[in-house]
């Protein structure tokens, strides 16, 4: 099977830690004690809003000097 | 009728009304090319294209749907900000590889690239007819959430929208993308700075800080404050489904192709997550509605009771008139992607595929008027539960178009016949899985609807894909950055 890998395998890695977390970590998120004046559900998913940003950031930097380095 | 409220509102419309007939001006069109009006010329870099996207994804109707689902469901209406965060990832792997294929071959639509990719105007009409029959209750809700909100004024509801649906479609026929485009800086300036204030001024009235009301809110809703055990798959799979969905949309597909790059692009799945605080923050407020106008058997008038009970006539018009923005230029939005849709993907593949650029785009904006007309017509003559019951389905049956337009982004190997039937059959479970909850019910046995559709795709992919030669009508070069 013939498959484009272009994207750098740590990319992948990157914007799909998000996803992994978010879709199968709700058992350990899914608490109401209250953090920071947030229930933990809310204040959890602010940190992952940030920390989704920060990853596709790198992703991002990793991309482009991938792409730099593919057309020298 | 109350003139102040009236003349609140009617001041804000016809602010968006003159800034949309404006719009021309607003970085004008080079040549009279179809992207011209359909995509802003694919002209708009980063900031644009964040208030674009922002704009069209982050409805009215959210702003009133979310926090009415955390006022009747708890927690569970946080799933929302959870899958906006998933679709961001799956933007920054997928889009930019889409834009720069679209770029290089003209692509307007979804079904533009399918039809190329695949060879295949039947796969193209698929996408075409699946992305109308999701757009049109999408237009259809944004009215709701307008009804919703001009129901706690002394405003006329129905001539209020009526008024302001024909500016939508008057800009948005003379002006194409670039109306939504500006308008949508007006939009979110007025939600961004509603939103923030509301969720500091509400918290602390009530209960003196945004902690205590959490307190409040689990010594007395226990069981809204954390999923059930049954909830959490529900939770997982409407949050991952709805992510998948989400960029397969026509009208989230309209804004990343108006992008001027395919950098453009990655530079917005990298920042447009900020606009999940502010549907974290806004579904909070369903919270809030839970003490102050307990009891309601309409979940979706939490948000607009919550308001009218807190701040009386005159501020609650106002709000009322930012609402009204939010549906607006969704609106616009998704009535163009529509019409992209309809001419291009159905029109010239049923009825005359030889029609010139100045048809094509006669065409479309005569679409515009229809697609607007007929969802003002559904909104307002058909029952909440018919759109409601529409929107389910069509929001279901548009993450089936995933192996269509995200498969071959990424593999040659899946080619026509085994896509064409994975994607029917994806679409016929699901429908099938709605009519076991009797077409009322986004979930079945703890899973979303549209995740069973996409089950069977992968299955007849798996076995049908092999038995079939890769397409090779777009090269990996097409894929990539210049």
């Amino acid at each position: 099977m013939k498959t484009y890998k272009r994207y750098h395998p740590l990319v992948w890695v990157l914007v799909i830690i998000p996803i992994l977390i978010l879709s199968f970590g709700i058992p350990y998120y899914n608490r109401n004690d209250i953090v920071f004046g947030l229930n933990f559900m809310s204040f959890f998913l602010i940190v992952m809003d940030i920390v989704t940003i920060i990853l596709t950031f790198i992703a991002y930097t990793i991309e482009q000097k991938t792409s730099q380095r593919r057309k020298k | 009728m109350n003139v102040l409220e009236l003349a609140i509102m009617l001041i804000f419309i016809i602010i968006v009304g003159i800034v949309g007939f404006y719009a021309s001006r607003f970085k004008p069109s080079l040549t009279n090319d179809i992207t011209e009006w359909s995509l802003g010329g694919r002209h708009f870099g980063t900031f644009i294209v964040w208030f674009l996207i922002g704009g069209d994804v982050y409805t009215a109707y959210t702003l009133i749907a979310v926090p009415g689902l955390a006022y009747g469901a708890g927690v569970l209406a946080l799933f929302a900000t959870s899958y906006v965060i998933m679709t961001y990832p799956i933007v920054f792997l997928t889009m930019p590889r889409l834009w720069n294929a679209a770029k290089k071959h003209g692509f307007i639509t979804a079904g533009d690239y399918v039809e190329k990719v695949f060879d295949s105007k039947t796969l193209a009409l698929i996408v075409g007819i699946v992305g109308i029959l999701a757009e049109l209750p999408y237009i259809g809700l944004q009215i709701f959430g307008m009804n919703f909100m001009l129901s706690v004024t002394h405003v006329p509801s129905n001539i209020t929208i009526i008024i302001s649906l024909l500016l939508v479609m008057g800009f948005t026929i003379f002006n194409g993308l670039r109306a939504p485009a500006l308008t949508a800086f007006i939009k979110d300036f007025f939600v961004w700075i509603m939103v923030l204030f509301l969720i500091i001024y509400i918290p602390i009235h009530y209960f003196g800080s945004i902690g205590h009301m959490f307190s409040w809110f689990n010594q007395h809703y226990p069981k809204k404050s954390v999923l059930s055990p049954g909830q959490i798959s529900v939770f997982g799979t409407l949050a991952f489904g709805s992510a998948a969905a989400l960029f397969l949309y026509p009208h989230a597909i309209t804004g990343v192709y108006s992008s001027k790059s395919a950098n453009t692009v990655r530079k917005n799945a990298i920042v447009l997550p900020i606009y999940n605080i502010m549907l974290l923050l806004i579904t909070l407020l369903g919270f809030a509605a839970l003490f102050v106008v307990p009891g309601l058997k309409n979940p979706n008038m939490a948000f607009p009771m919550l308001i009218s009970k807190t701040f009386g006539p005159i501020p609650t018009a106002l709000i009322g008139a930012i609402i009204i923005l939010g549906s607006m230029i969704p609106a616009s939005i998704m009535s163009i992607a529509s019409a992209n849709l309809f001419t291009r993907n159905i029109y010239k593949n049923l009825i005359n595929p030889n029609i010139s650029d100045s048809t094509e785009r006669i065409i479309s904006k005569v679409s515009v008027a229809v697609i607007i007309l007929l969802a003002l017509y559904l909104s307002l003559a058909m029952s909440p539960a018919f759109i409601i019951t529409l929107q389910l389905m069509a929001g279901s049956w548009i993450v089936q178009l995933f192996p269509l337009v995200f498969l071959p982004l990424f593999t040659n190997r899946v080619s026509k016949i085994p896509a064409g039937i994975a994607t029917v059959a994806g679409i016929l479970l699901t429908t099938y899985v709605l009519y076991l909850g009797h077409f009322k019910l986004a979930v079945y046995k703890g899973i979303w609807v549209g995740l069973y559709g996409l089950a069977i795709e992968v299955v007849v992919l798996l076995a049908l894909t092999f038995l079939f030669k890769p397409m090779s009508n777009i090269s990996l070069d097409d894929y990539l950055d210049d």
